[in-house]
């Protein structure tokens, strides 16, 4: 069986996660683009998600 | 919850908000250290501005690092009100595990107090109510800024294992933080009278509850200090003066505290692991709420709850999402499965973290997106694997990865293993969780096979918090290997069984051997590995089973150690000290008493009575003796033994029907000789002669109560019989009687013993007076709607009168179940005889049919350290209640076996006569009260007579008779265990307990090999015919009317409420009518001292008792001059019955007949002479 795919997905509030690939994203996730093997993307998301806040606690300072 | 109405509030806002409220009103409280609202807020305000002052903002991470006092509360709401978040740095744990801390969560400041500011460079001193700027001086300028956080901020970061081999820090936010404390606090109904229990460390995520709920509802929180939280007595001590009314107690705990002695507590929460159903009853009594919990550290505190009462035998759901929560069980593709159907757990709520700091990979990885719920919501996987009843109630099965609870603790085994790998030695480690005593414990198995255990756990101890640290090591050469190239788990668990070298001496004196049993038990060895060096901590000890063995050194020694004795001692013999230095119980030890009965020597006596020609209470042992003799010296050594022993110069007279002790002075004790050495059959004969010595009835009205004799076979070889009546002898007496008989062999001259027997009578009915009618309440409770009598399928009808007829049949284990028993043992903590038992109870449970059972134990109450080396009849029998669920792996038995010798052992206040009559059971002469089958546990190797120039080999002595129906003896030979089973051949063929004892050992070989099934599953061969067989007595009508009968049905049939009156119709007036019930009921009155009885009332629902009945007995005597046998008496419970048996049996008036009255005075005088003696 070939390696499920899946997708760098992301919410309003800046979070990212992960989603298997085929089934579209639940709402209020969309993807960023990004799509490769689980670790691809769990490394994806090491490298882009630099702040870790949410969006809103970022913007309110 | 309505967050919006929440917005912009914070949990330090709202604390503060209650301070101005009720400022003086208690905030935090231990013992004479207690905070008000206003002492806190003001120094909480105090240490925010300091804070702030260092440059403090929201989403600054500070350290808390403070010693358990009512300052770390201030520490916590100090830190939250300056927007920071907290975090917790254990001032115990080891210093790399804070540095790792710090530097991951990249922490500048940190909060102290005197005490831990020396851990770090340039701390905060947290303020101390009143000083500095605090409360008193009123809030300027930057202080009264209110809490600057916003909802999203982060509010504490908490670490918990990682498996990757590094702590992972949780971020949870203001927002979670309110939300939990205030939802919480309403579900459990804290409010301003709340009086919470603060036990749980910073670190964990229950201080939350602990502290930051009752705070936000007004109440107060009681905050255990170190000492109290390491100390089971100190414990419920702390929360019975505090009041505590709610909160959180550790799975671990809840068997330690009493919750009967708490009855100010109405909220009991526990969880983290899965608490012991027996535990709901206990708690949940009175209507106080018992709530098991659930929630991982990434979703706050608590997720879902259960609430539970009553009685519990199956495992404890953790329940239903908590209100602003959601609970999802789904499969591998995130979808939800049906009730029934396994699968992971994920969570949405309020309560989500925000993830895991500095950690995105693993925060994406484990907080997905949630398909169920708001859009862009989010859902935590939990890694657990749970399942949905039928009720909707979630239950808690396992983890789908490698993820374990130690004492409550989550512990990820890879982070062990990782710290283990970084040794430079270690070149391979691997970490399996095993079950242990107080759940599960953690062994590290490593290559190579010569490294050093103490080292490798010192450099755990150096990283890792204690949870984490491996309760043992097992160095290896290579590891087990499965097929597939993975460790072989299994092949590893089952190295644990085997022995592990014992440090320093064995235990030899009778304290270090009880202390050493304890300690074996606690730690989940076997007894016989224990040395006198070994360490408590290195041997798989840890805070809760110290707090175990604390207990149990009190509850059984009568010793108040405490905790702190284990922890200073560390080895066997420091804590041999500490227990000798202890002074004993709350009873003085009574000198030089006069010869008393205690109250198991007057029920053998009456025993006796009822059965005069048995000789069921015999102890018999025999010793063949090789070399040169001195018999002159032996017999010397004999009237030495009795000298110091008073109890053996014991007999036991009575007086008008009421037994008493008398004491013979110092003499010589006979010991006749039979010489066999020229009959070529002497080992017949000797065998004829030690049957015949150990079938002989004592008198024990003139004594004396045991005799020696010995027999020659050859110049140089001799058998020494000796023969005890139980009364004054058990099995535990063997040794101080033999070591003695040793010693005054070579020299007379013994000394006084330290107390005698009389003394332990006398110290006994104080301490059963202090503790007896708590004691008495205990067991009435726990035995209460127990089967009254537990019948096995037997082959003959059971006799009207129990017969005491002995005959004794053995069983080895199979190949290999010794081992298997061993290891289990050892890996529940507990004995190998639980072990056994559990098997037997589950044969029981096959052939009755009965699920809920009694079955007896011996029990020593040798609870004083003076009482050690003593000959004398210490032993009490004890009810073993088995519950048994039809769906309990065997080691879920075991368990339970375990917790019921625990509890019932530390009763010993109310005598097995006490129960009978406090349950009210039907007597019945045809069997022993309660318990008819004993399962005897008592284990310990047999000691030998050690005389110079002479060897020592145990003979099988001759067999005296069975006190019960069936006794099963666990016994060890040759390193195997082995069965033994004396039963009576009135009752059962040797061919039926022979196929019960192929039963019994088949059961215990497949369930000891495989403990996790269900132990009903396993055959059982031979239950069938086993099942089958004669029950009841005969003539079963006769016997069940007189029992008399007001408590539980027996399993023959007799009602209740519908006792039939055989002899006597209950029909007509109930008052006395002829002359000899008027006498019969004169007599009751007498004795009874009532006004009257009436023809038909039941001797025993009337206040009589088995003792009393034998004084009705010598009134009758008295009058009638005919002693009536006891069993026509237990026969004829009514003044009517009664009356004709005696009417009939002389076929004339029972009166009138001046003989019988000049008798009677004749009696009466020779009574009063008996009485003068005493």
């Amino acid at each position: 069986m070939p390696e499920q795919g899946w997708l760098v997905v992301v919410n309003d509030e800046e979070q990212y996660s992960i989603w298997a690939a085929g089934d579209p994203p639940p709402a209020g996730w969309h993807p960023t683009g990004f799509e490769g093997d689980r670790e691809a993307c769990l490394a994806h998301i090491d490298e882009v998600w630099t702040d870790m806040r949410p969006r809103s606690v970022r913007t309110a300072e | 919850m309505n967050t919006t109405a929440l917005a912009g509030a914070t949990l330090p806002g709202l604390i503060l908000d209650r301070a101005g409220l009720r400022p003086d009103a208690t905030a935090v409280r231990q013992w004479d250290r207690a905070l008000t609202y206003a002492d806190l807020a003001g120094a909480a305000r105090a240490l925010a501005a300091e804070l702030r002052a260092r440059g403090v903002r929201p989403e600054h991470r500070v350290g808390v690092c403070l010693r358990r006092r009512p300052s770390l509360v201030t520490g916590v709401l100090g830190v939250l009100l300056s927007g920071g978040a907290y975090v917790p740095l254990d001032p115990d744990g080891p210093a790399e595990r804070r540095a790792e801390i710090v530097r991951d969560a990249g922490i500048d400041v940190v909060v102290a107090d005197e005490e831990t500011a020396a851990l770090f460079d340039g701390a905060v001193l947290v303020p101390a109510p009143g000083g500095g700027r605090g409360a008193g001086d009123g809030p300027a300028g930057a202080e009264e800024a209110a809490c600057p956080a916003r909802p999203g901020n982060a509010a504490y970061v908490l670490y918990t294992s990682g498996s990757t081999g590094r702590p992972k820090g949780v971020v949870v936010s203001h927002h979670s933080l309110l939300c939990y404390a205030l939802a919480f606090g309403r579900f459990t109904g804290a409010d301003e009278d709340t009086r919470a229990f603060g036990f749980a460390s910073l670190g964990f995520d229950v201080s939350v509850l602990d502290i930051l709920v009752p705070l936000a509802a007004g109440g107060s929180v009681q905050l255990a200090g170190e000492a109290d939280r390491a100390d089971p007595a100190r414990l419920q001590r702390f929360a019975a003066e505090h009041g505590v009314t709610w909160g959180c107690v550790p799975v671990a705990l809840l068997p330690l505290l009493d919750p009967a002695g708490l009855p100010a507590w109405r909220t009991v929460i526990t969880g983290a692991e899965a608490p012991g159903p027996e535990q709901v009853e206990r708690w949940s009594a009175g209507g106080r709420r018992f709530l098991n919990c659930y929630g991982p550290t990434e979703a706050t505190v608590c997720v879902t709850a259960f609430e539970a009462s009553g009685r519990w035998e199956r495992p404890l759901p953790i329940g239903r999402a908590l209100e602003g929560h959601r609970a999802y069980v789904v499969d591998e593709d995130l979808r939800q499965v049906g009730p029934g159907e396994p699968g992971e757990l994920l969570i949405g709520g309020f309560g989500l973290a925000r993830g895991y700091l500095n950690a995105p990979a693993l925060t994406a990885e484990r907080f997905v997106p949630d398909p169920f719920g708001e859009p862009g919501g989010r859902l935590y996987r939990t890694g657990d694997l749970v399942v949905r009843q039928e009720d909707g109630e979630l239950l808690f099965l396992g983890r789908t990865d490698r993820q374990v609870k130690i004492r409550g603790q989550r512990v990820e085994i890879g982070e062990v293993e990782t710290a283990l790998r970084a040794h430079p030695r270690v070149a391979h480690a691997v970490v399996e969780a095993v079950e242990g005593p107080d759940g599960a414990r953690l062994v590290a198995f490593c290559t190579p096979g010569d490294l050093p255990g103490d080292e490798l756990l010192a450099h755990c101890a150096h990283r890792l918090p204690a949870a984490m640290v491996p309760s043992r090591v097992v160095a290896l050469a290579s590891l087990p290997l499965l097929a597939s190239g993975k460790v072989d788990g299994e092949a590893l668990r089952a190295l644990l069984g085997r022995a592990a070298p014992r440090a320093g001496r064995a235990p030899e004196t009778g304290l270090e051997r009880r202390v050493a049993d304890l300690w074996a038990r606690v730690i989940g060895v076997p007894a016989d590995q224990v040395g006198m060096d070994d360490d408590f901590f290195a041997s798989g000890g840890h805070s809760i089973s110290a707090m175990r063995l604390v207990s149990a050194i009190r509850s059984e020694l009568g010793r108040p150690v405490a905790a702190e004795d284990v922890f200073a001692g560390r080895t066997l013999a420091g804590l041999v000290a500490a227990v000798e230095r202890a002074e004993p119980g709350d009873d003085p030890l009574p000198q030089g008493s006069p010869p008393t009965l205690t109250a198991a020597q007057r029920r053998l006596w009456f025993v006796d009575r009822l059965a005069p020609d048995s000789a069921a209470y015999n102890i018999a042992l025999a010793e063949r003796l090789r070399g040169p003799l001195d018999v002159a010296a032996l017999r010397r050594a004999l009237a030495a033994v009795a000298a110091r022993h008073e109890v053996l110069r014991w007999r036991v007279p009575d007086a008008r029907g009421l037994p008493y002790a008398e004491a013979d002075p110092p003499g010589e004790v006979p010991l006749p000789i039979d010489d066999l050495s020229g009959d070529d059959a002497r080992e017949t004969r000797l065998r004829r002669l030690l049957d015949a010595e150990a079938g002989h009835r004592f008198d024990l009205a003139t004594g004396p109560l045991w005799q020696a004799r010995l027999a020659r076979l050859a110049p140089e070889e001799h058998v020494l019989a000796l023969t005890f009546h139980h009364a004054v002898f058990d099995g535990w007496s063997q040794r101080p009687f033999l070591a003695d008989l040793a010693r005054a062999y070579r020299d007379p001259d013994l000394g006084p013993a330290p107390a005698g027997f009389a003394d332990y009578a006398v110290w006994r009915e104080a301490r059963d007076a202090r503790r007896g009618a708590g004691d008495l309440a205990w067991w009435k409770e726990h035995l209460a709607g127990v089967p009254a009598t537990l019948e096995l399928p037997a082959d003959r009808p059971r006799p009207p009168v129990q017969t005491y007829g002995g005959a004794m049949a053995t069983a080895a284990l199979p190949a290999g179940a010794s081992e298997a028993v061993r290891a289990l043992a050892a890996r529940l903590g507990t004995t190998a005889p639980t072990v056994l038992l559990a098997a037997f109870g589950e044969v029981l449970r096959r052939v009755t049919g009965r699920d809920d059972l009694v079955v007896g134990t011996p029990a020593a109450d040798r609870r004083h350290v003076a009482f050690q080396d003593l000959v004398g009849f210490f032993v009490e029998v004890v009810p073993l209640r088995l519950r048994m669920g039809g769906g309990q792996s065997f080691a879920e038995r075991v368990r339970d076996c375990a917790e019921e010798f625990l509890a019932v052992l530390a009763r010993p206040g109310a005598t097995l006569e006490r129960m009978v009559e406090a349950l009210a059971l039907p007597r019945d002469p045809a069997r022993a009260p309660l318990v008819q089958v004993l399962f005897n546990v008592y284990n310990f190797p047999e000691p030998r007579l050690d005389l110079p120039g002479v060897t020592a080999e145990r003979v099988p002595p001759g067999l005296a008779g069975s006190p019960f129906d069936l006794t099963v003896y666990v016994v060890e030979r040759d390193g195997s265990y082995a069965v033994d089973c004396v039963y009576n051949p009135d009752l059962f063929t040797a061919g039926r307990i022979g196929t019960l004892l192929t039963a019994y050992t088949t059961l215990l070989g497949e369930a000891a090999a495989a403990p996790e099934r269900p132990v009903a599953g396993h055959d059982v061969p031979g239950v069938a015919a086993l099942a089958s067989g004669v029950t009841g007595v005969t003539g079963v009508t006769g016997v069940t009317g007189t029992t008399g009968g007001t408590g539980a049905a027996g399993v023959t049939g007799a009602s209740p409420s519908a006792p039939v009156p055989v002899s006597a119709p209950a029909a007509g007036s109930a008052a006395p009518a002829t002359e000899t019930e008027r006498r019969v009921a004169g007599v009751w009155c007498e004795v009874l001292e009532r006004s009257a009885v009436s023809a038909t009332d039941n001797f025993f629902d009337v206040g009589g008792t088995s003792l009393t009945l034998v004084v009705v007995q010598d009134r009758l005597a008295e009058l009638t001059g005919r002693r009536l046998p006891l069993v026509d008496l237990f026969q004829h419970t009514t003044v009517r019955a009664l009356a004709a048996h005696l009417d009939g049996g002389t076929g004339r008036p029972l009166l009138g007949r001046a003989e019988q009255r000049a008798e009677a005075r004749r009696q009466r005088t020779d009574l009063r002479r008996k009485r003068g003696r005493q």
